[in-house]
């Protein structure tokens, strides 16, 4: 880098700009960029296991809906108040996750994807049809509360800026390294002494984890949440598009991808309502062919805009 | 009650989730492309059939070669000009362009067709056969033998012809296959092109089966990821066969549980399948 | 990392343009583009759908100034909704946003609303929330504090509603509820949200008393219903509302929304002989039902569904398949009410059928009704004053073309009867045939085998 202390100076004033951003701004920018965070944490945090170890998750939905639902059934049965219900929604999350990736990250590539998904799906239909204990169908309304929605934005905020700085130092430490290495050539690492179920195991249920403690905050505060909502394959769907429209595999990757999208969808619904996912799928297939290996990796190589430069990356791809 | 009837019930509603997954099996196992799009080419389809029906009155059956003759020139189209330019990027890429391409034709399709749930109907289409106190719905039967001929089309041409053959070849060694001469661009966009009709004529008898709209094929596409993964990944006889296993143990699971607990029944053997036997019931043990 | 901070704060400033933006527009604000170019709300029809088109030419989203209706009015009432133009309910959706359109465009050629001796023009604002309940939450807050609307109109459906309305309840606004039927909205003890519709407890125990005064009497009734808020609710008051009724439930089932197949329910239900069907879930699957129920060769003597065949496209679907088939519905278009604003039922149909070029059904009657209970709080308080109007509204008392308008204390129009309907004729008429209030056929009994 060229001139650190000057990266550090304009990362504080941005810091310091998005914490005073909600007494300056209006209930909407402070809702959407709420919203924003919420997703990107879940993209950096798929980031762990769909990027750095280059195993797809496509279930990640299903700690989302296990936190919100944790979170909610605590504080309505046991009358738990949320920061307790919260941590301890997080902490099942944890443990579903250790346990289900003991069980399916001994399946490689597609088929750990599609395990991953059933699972989702499965978990779904579980809570879907257990109303004595869920609320099943109905779903469930959590008690309301009674402080401003900026709490909201902060708990988002600080979480984000927590998984980026943990995602930052995990990737200069021996678990990123790892991660990679098995991303690379999972046996080679194996055979180098890299003790591979662990890593993945580790990776797994920190995703989990993270996208539990998301889920959890969100349902607070959206207050309602139902199975057909909160384990929509939707929201794998999009988390894994914003990490690789950012960048799969990079530190901040995720939420550049995110903050893309969801800025992207916010415009277009404002000026082309009728037609705005169909411009949005639009930007997004020429996103593609321009810049394949997404936004942060294009940045890096500092490639130009030009036909030329273009055509040299489909070179590469292209049949 | 009959047993009998419940395992008829599923083969028959495993048909539609058996043509589901034939195109996307193939794309998924020759191209390693998958395609998210694939439930609006289903849509697409599906309305290809209505619209025949609608303004010219051709029967739906009647109708499949000419959805999937539509479906196949769009999906040669879809390749060549934007699937081809990242086929060689990594997985995730060509995901990233099908969603999309699967947001735009959704979109279109709703300001063009409007959101309204379309239908068709045919002189067969309350008929039913009834013999030893089974039921069977003569357009799911016509459904499911569709299914199982397109499933045998398809592996008949992979298998027997020259192009078919060369299909194969590619997908399991891409520069051998160029070395003998084959061009891949084109057998890209082939093997793309017949899984875009497959899905075709999946949406037309799923416009037989069921009201169609524009948003109705986006449920298909996990259906053809799991059916795909639980037959056998990649290959044209597993999608078959996970399509029926699939409809099977909903059915079977609605009879004797209740149909609250059919997908998590189905689901959860879906795990239990990956985990015990990850290359699926009909892939050969990796 | 450089990289990395230049898009934050480019994001940033994105952030702040488009909150800086957006307010500037809204003043005079504009109607916002509708799903078609017919359903533009206000009398200035043409001027907003071109000012919206050429809106990404100009850096303000929908700036166009809104040309002045023909009367004068002595300033605009701002009042947003989200509405789903997308997704899964995106059809009911559109209906919903018709309604409150009509309601604007009558009201407004009529002198607007009239506050205290001064006339404001109605303006509507609209956004799409995709069907998604977070969607829906954001909009709201955008409506709420970008675009500063007055008052807010539900979005459709159940889980889109409890969302927006507990954006809209923390902002202190009031959100009048035209199409979220499930109780469950209104058991927060919320004090700004009010539905003008009959609630889901309502929906097919009408369909119970049509049949139990019908010779044969049923004796045997099987249902099933859609797993989520609104028909499962449904449901569980039809059922219980039978036992009550010393009619026997032979089935009673819950299947996944998206079911593709209810053979073997059906199946069982044949094998239980069971006599009369209850049907409890959306249109999808109200189709699904229909369908295999004659492929399979179930036959009944009476059929009821909560949600299908007031729509134009079940009878499309099905054909004659669905003779005879009985519905609850909010409203119908033959029904003796009347009221201010909208006249008659009869005169909402004609209004209706003037600007969409098609019947109406009672999705956007549920919409009119619940701009006009908004209208008649506003006018009746003489002031603009949330509480105020707030207080009015849940004291409100008044007949409308909609029916009766009145809440109890949770802010649910409970007293409201549903109309049941019989789809009759070779064109699948939707004949009002229960309470006699409101009947004006004879209910045909039992389905031809």
């Amino acid at each position: 880098m060229k001139a650190p202390g000057i990266s550090r100076i304009v990362l504080g004033l941005v810091i310091l700009a998005l914490i005073a951003l909600p007494l300056r701004s209006s209930g909407y920018i402070v809702h959407l960029l709420t919203l924003l965070f919420t997703f990107a944490i879940m993209a950096q945090a798929w980031n762990f296991i769909g990027g750095f170890t280059g195993y797809t998750d496509f279930g990640a939905v299903v700690f989302f809906g296990l936190g919100g639902y944790a979170t909610g059934l605590l504080m309505l049965k046991t009358k738990l108040p949320f920061g307790l219900a919260w941590v301890a929604g997080a902490l099942i999350c944890l443990v579903f996750a250790t346990l289900m990736g003991l069980l399916l990250l001994r399946l490689r590539g597609h088929y750990f994807g599609i395990a991953t998904l059933g699972t989702s799906f499965g978990v779904r239909e579980v809570i879907a049809n257990w109303p004595s204990l869920t609320g099943g169908g109905t779903g469930i309304s959590l008690p309301i509360y009674h402080f401003p929605n900026s709490v909201f934005y902060y708990i988002m905020l600080a979480l984000l800026a927590l998984i980026i700085a943990f995602t930052w130092r995990m990737s200069r430490e021996r678990l990123g390294f790892g991660l990679r290495a098995i991303r690379e050539d999972e046996q080679g690492a194996q055979v180098l002494g890299v003790n591979v179920l662990q890593y993945k195991v580790t990776a797994y249920a920190l995703s989990g984890l993270f996208i539990g403690l998301v889920g959890g905050a969100y349902a607070y505060w959206i207050t309602f949440i139902d199975p057909g909502t909160v384990f929509d394959v939707g929201i794998t769907v999009e988390i894994i598009i914003m990490a690789v429209l950012g960048g799969a595999g990079s530190v901040a990757g995720p939420l550049v991808g995110a903050a893309i999208l969801t800025f992207i969808s916010e415009i277009l619904n404002a000026y082309v309502p009728n037609a705005h996912l169909t411009v949005l799928g639009a930007i997004i297939v020429l996103v593609v062919l321009f810049i394949p290996h997404g936004v942060i990796e294009y940045l890096g190589l500092k490639r130009r805009l030009s036909f030329r430069a273009i055509g040299a990356t489909l070179a590469e791809t292209r049949v | 009650m009959h047993y009998l009837q419940f395992v008829i019930d599923g083969l028959l509603l495993g048909g539609v989730y058996a043509a589901v997954g034939i195109g996307f099996a193939l794309v998924w196992g020759i191209m390693n492309v998958v395609n998210l799009a694939h439930g609006a080419l289903i849509m697409l389809g599906a309305y290809v059939t209505f619209w025949l029906y609608r303004l010219a009155g051709v029967d739906p059956l009647l109708s499949i070669p000419i959805s999937m003759a539509v479906l196949f020139v769009l999906g040669w189209l879809i390749q060549r000009v934007l699937i081809n330019q990242v086929i060689r990027a990594p997985l995730l890429v060509t995901f990233l362009m099908t969603f999309g391409l699967e947001l735009m034709i959704v979109d279109l399709a709703l300001n063009f067709f409007s959101a309204d749930n379309r239908s068709v109907q045919s002189f067969y289409s309350g008929a039913r056969w009834e013999f030893a106190g089974i039921t069977i719905p003569q357009v799911h039967l016509y459904t499911l033998l569709i299914a199982l001929a397109l499933a045998a089309a398809m592996q008949l041409f992979l298998t027997r012809t020259t192009i078919g053959n060369a299909i194969q070849a590619t997908s399991m060694d891409l520069d051998a296959a160029r070395l003998v001469g084959i061009r891949i661009g084109r057998v890209y966009a082939l093997t793309f092109a017949l899984g875009a009709a497959a899905a075709g004529a999946a949406g037309s008898l799923i416009s037989l089966n069921y009201a169609i709209s524009p948003g109705a094929g986006e449920f298909y596409t996990p259906i053809a990821f799991v059916v795909c993964v639980l037959g056998g990944l990649g290959t044209i006889n597993g999608a078959l066969i996970g399509g029926l296993v699939f409809g099977v143990v909903q059915s079977l699971s609605q009879a004797f549980i209740g149909p609250a607990y059919q997908n998590a029944i189905a689901f959860g053997l879906l795990v239990l399948v990956l985990l015990l036997r990850p290359s699926g019931i009909l892939g050969k043990a990796t | 990392m450089r990289t990395f901070l230049g898009l934050a704060g480019f994001t940033l400033l994105l952030a702040a343009c488009g909150g800086a933006a957006t307010p500037a527009a809204s003043s005079p604000p504009a109607s916002s583009p509708a799903a078609s170019p017919s359903a533009a709300g206000s009398a200035a029809a043409k001027p907003a759908a071109s000012a919206a088109a050429s809106a990404p030419a100009s850096a303000k989203p929908a700036a166009g100034a809104s040309a002045p209706a023909a009367g004068n009015f002595d300033g605009t009432l701002l009042i947003g909704a989200p509405v789903s133009l997308t997704g899964d309910n995106n059809n009911e959706g559109k209906l919903t946003q018709q309604g409150y359109d009509l309601w604007a465009e009558v009201s407004n050629s009529k002198g607007g609303v009239n506050v205290g001796g001064k006339h404001y023009q109605i303006q509507l604002k609209y956004y799409d929330d995709q069907s998604k309940q977070d969607q829906s939450a954001l909009i709201t807050e955008k409506l709420i504090s970008q675009d500063h609307v007055q008052f807010l109109l539900s979005p459709y459906a159940t889980a889109p509603t409890f969302a927006a309305s507990a954006i809209s309840e923390k902002a202190k606004m009031l959100m009048v509820d035209s199409n979220g039927a499930a109780n469950s909205i209104f058991d927060r003890g919320f004090k700004y949200v009010f539905g003008v519709l009959s609630p889901g407890t309502k929906y097919l125990t009408g369909v119970e008393d049509a049949w139990l005064a019908q010779d044969p009497k049923p004796t045997k009734l099987a249902m099933v219903a859609a797993n989520d808020a609104f028909s499962l609710e449904v449901a569980k008051a039809a059922h219980d509302y039978a036992t009550q009724k010393s009619l026997q439930v032979v089935y009673d089932q819950s299947y996944p929304p998206d079911t593709k197949d209810l053979s073997s329910s059906l199946n069982q239900i044949k094998a239980a002989g069971a006599d009369v069907l209850l049907g409890s879930g959306h249109l999808t699957d109200s189709l699904l039902l229909m369908k295999q129920v004659k492929s399979l060769g179930v036959s009944f003597k009476g059929i009821g569904l909560s949600v299908g065949p007031s729509t134009p496209e079940f009878s499309n679907a099905l054909g004659k398949d669905a003779q005879g088939i009985f519905s609850g519905v909010q409203w119908v278009p033959e029904q003796k009410s009347t009221g201010p604003v909208l006249g008659s039922a009869q005169d909402y149909t004609q209004a209706f059928q003037k600007k969409y070029n098609a019947l109406p059904e009672y999705h956007s009657a549920d919409g009119a009704a619940a701009g006009l209970a908004l209208q008649l709080a506003i006018e009746k308080a003489g002031t603009l004053d949330m509480d105020k109007v707030r207080d009015t509204l849940a004291a409100l008392s008044v007949d409308a073309f909609f029916g009766h308008i009145q809440f109890d204390s949770r802010g649910l129009n409970v007293d409201k009867p549903m109309v049941e309907i019989q789809l009759q004729g070779a064109d699948n008429k939707q004949v009002p045939v229960w309470p006699d209030t409101a009947a004006t056929g004879k209910i045909l009994w039992p389905l031809p085998a």
